[in-house]
């Protein structure tokens, strides 16, 4: 097994830059955190596909996670429970949170409260009216969860099941997944890539020996 | 059958795309299918087609990938579907599959950005040198580096908005071959002829942006070495609709790339085989 990243305490790991002119022919545990299109850790996931060799996470799933409408729509099909959405071309006034339809945009999730919130929300979101927005019926508690593998760094056991679900379904090693908590159930339904400074090596590699994964 | 059908206003720009959409329609109607075209609300409406044909702009990052994919979640027929968008959008992930396949290519290396190694890579490919953005589409993002000063600079400049780009040496032409194929069958073929004083069909020439001739050759006619590469290439992305980028020299063939999503303008690509729109609509019922 062979894991890639490129963080402090991060000794053991193969970085990205020298990895990808290798030839490769073990599996690949993808630590950089962040695989969206065109990123340094979409490359390290497709050259180990390219080389025919099993990575976590795959291309394929790597550019599925981090759109709102695929995600929900995976793990909604997956059987876990997970809030409505609609995607909006032009602005629908109201109060609802706000996702991007595209992962490039750096904006985050927005709580819309007030009329002028939303205009100004949905012009980022949609980068000027280009992109479509995606709205997310909720009434909850949000809540992100810093998810290493199978388990949450910042949660409990219902945030664990979530970070475990997940992980069954994507298999991404790493990221932060937003939740509706609403009458003790813990709906998933937006995946972010996690910066360098929030990702803890030793605790991945602690999940990764500990649920015995990847024998 | 209901066919949806999604669009951007730019698919709306010029008559002969417009006209190209129109005879979907008629085709798909007189064969007894619903064809409607519509826009990014097309989204939460997948529910209601059979198939989805995608017509907009495909990038992993654009709203035609999430078309794309919630209709494969959802079991619909969908032209393109997700992994021949994913690798034709990206042309290291394009390079790995041909280089694995064989497929015949110009001297082509991916470049990750360390500038230590670019000199020797230079010196293996030979000047001019064509750079490519991982994305580049409809030649933007396509430059030529007739030196390794201008190598360094467009590649500086390309590697700002992505982690790689393909280095690929240039092979003169007044044209390229553009191989329309769906389904492992080639639909039409045509020469994209390069604008006076250009390299690729849409150029800038003296600080203005020109576009090259399209002139149809009936697929009858194409050479059959032609229609056998592009069809090798093919078959390493996937069964849907392509349209390969071919240079031809003397009598062999490189494959320069292959784009998913193929402009369809009425009285260009469609000039010679008039069956594509058919072909195409039997492909989204079947």
């Amino acid at each position: 097994m062979i894991a890639v990243g490129e963080v402090e305490g991060g000794e053991d790991l193969e970085p990205p830059d020298s990895f990808l002119k290798k030839k490769v022919t073990d599996t690949v545990l993808n630590l950089l955190g962040d695989y969206r299109f065109h990123t340094k850790g979409y490359y390290v996931s497709l050259h180990a596909e390219e080389n025919n060799c099993l990575v976590y996470p795959s291309v394929k799933n790597a550019l599925d996670i981090y759109r709102a409408p695929v995600f929900i729509e995976r793990l909604r099909k997956a059987g876990v429970e997970v809030p409505e959405f609609k995607v909006v071309a032009r602005p629908v006034p109201q109060q609802t949170v706000m996702l991007p339809l595209n992962p490039f945009s750096k904006n985050s999730m927005k709580i819309v409260k007030t009329e002028s919130q939303y205009y100004r929300n949905f012009r980022s979101l949609s980068m000027d009216y280009h992109y479509p927005v995606v709205h997310v019926s909720l009434d909850g508690k949000i809540e992100e969860i810093i998810m290493h593998f199978t388990k949450s760094k910042n949660g409990g056991e219902e945030e664990d099941f979530v970070a475990r679900k997940v992980f069954e379904i994507f298999g991404v090693p790493l990221g932060k997944i937003f939740v509706e908590i609403k009458d003790s159930k813990f709906r998933p339904f937006y995946f972010m890539p996690l910066r360098k400074d929030e990702i803890d090596i030793e605790f991945a590699m602690e999940v990764v020996y500990e649920d015995r994964m990847f024998r | 059958m209901r066919i949806g059908c999604f669009v951007e206003t730019y698919n709306f720009k010029y008559k002969e795309e417009i006209e190209a959409l129109k005879i979907f329609q008629a085709t798909a109607e007189a064969m007894g299918h619903r064809f409607e075209v519509l826009g990014k609300d097309i989204v939460n409406k997948i529910e209601e087609f059979d198939s989805i044909f995608i017509r907009a702009t495909t990038d992993p990052l654009f709203t035609s990938y999430v078309v794309s994919r919630i209709a494969e979640e959802k079991g619909k027929k969908v032209i393109d579907d997700s992994e021949s968008i994913r690798i034709c959008s990206d042309k290291i992930a394009l390079y790995h599959r041909l280089k694995k396949n064989d497929v015949p290519m110009p001297k082509t290396i991916p470049f990750y950005g360390d500038f230590e190694k670019l000199a020797s890579i230079a010196e293996e490919i030979g000047y001019p040198i064509v750079v490519k953005a991982p994305n580049s589409r409809f030649s933007l993002m396509v430059e030529k580096a007739n030196n390794f000063e201008e190598l360094v600079s467009i590649s500086k400049r390309f590697l700002r908005r992505s982690k790689a780009v393909i280095l690929q040496s240039f092979i003169f032409s007044n044209f390229d071959w553009r191989v329309g194929v769906l389904d492992g069958e080639v639909i039409y073929t045509c020469k994209y002829l390069f604008p006076k004083g250009g390299w690729k069909i849409r150029d800038v020439v003296n600080n203005k942006i020109v576009w090259g001739d399209v002139k149809a050759v009936s697929r009858e006619n194409a050479p059959m070495k032609l229609k056998k590469v592009a069809l090798t290439a093919t078959k390493c992305v996937g069964k849907g609709l392509y349209g390969v980028d071919i240079k031809q020299v003397g009598n062999e063939f490189y494959v320069i790339e292959i784009n998913d999503n193929p402009t369809i303008m009425h009285g260009m690509e469609d000039a010679k085989d008039k069956d594509i729109y058919e072909k195409i609509i039997l492909a989204l019922t079947n």
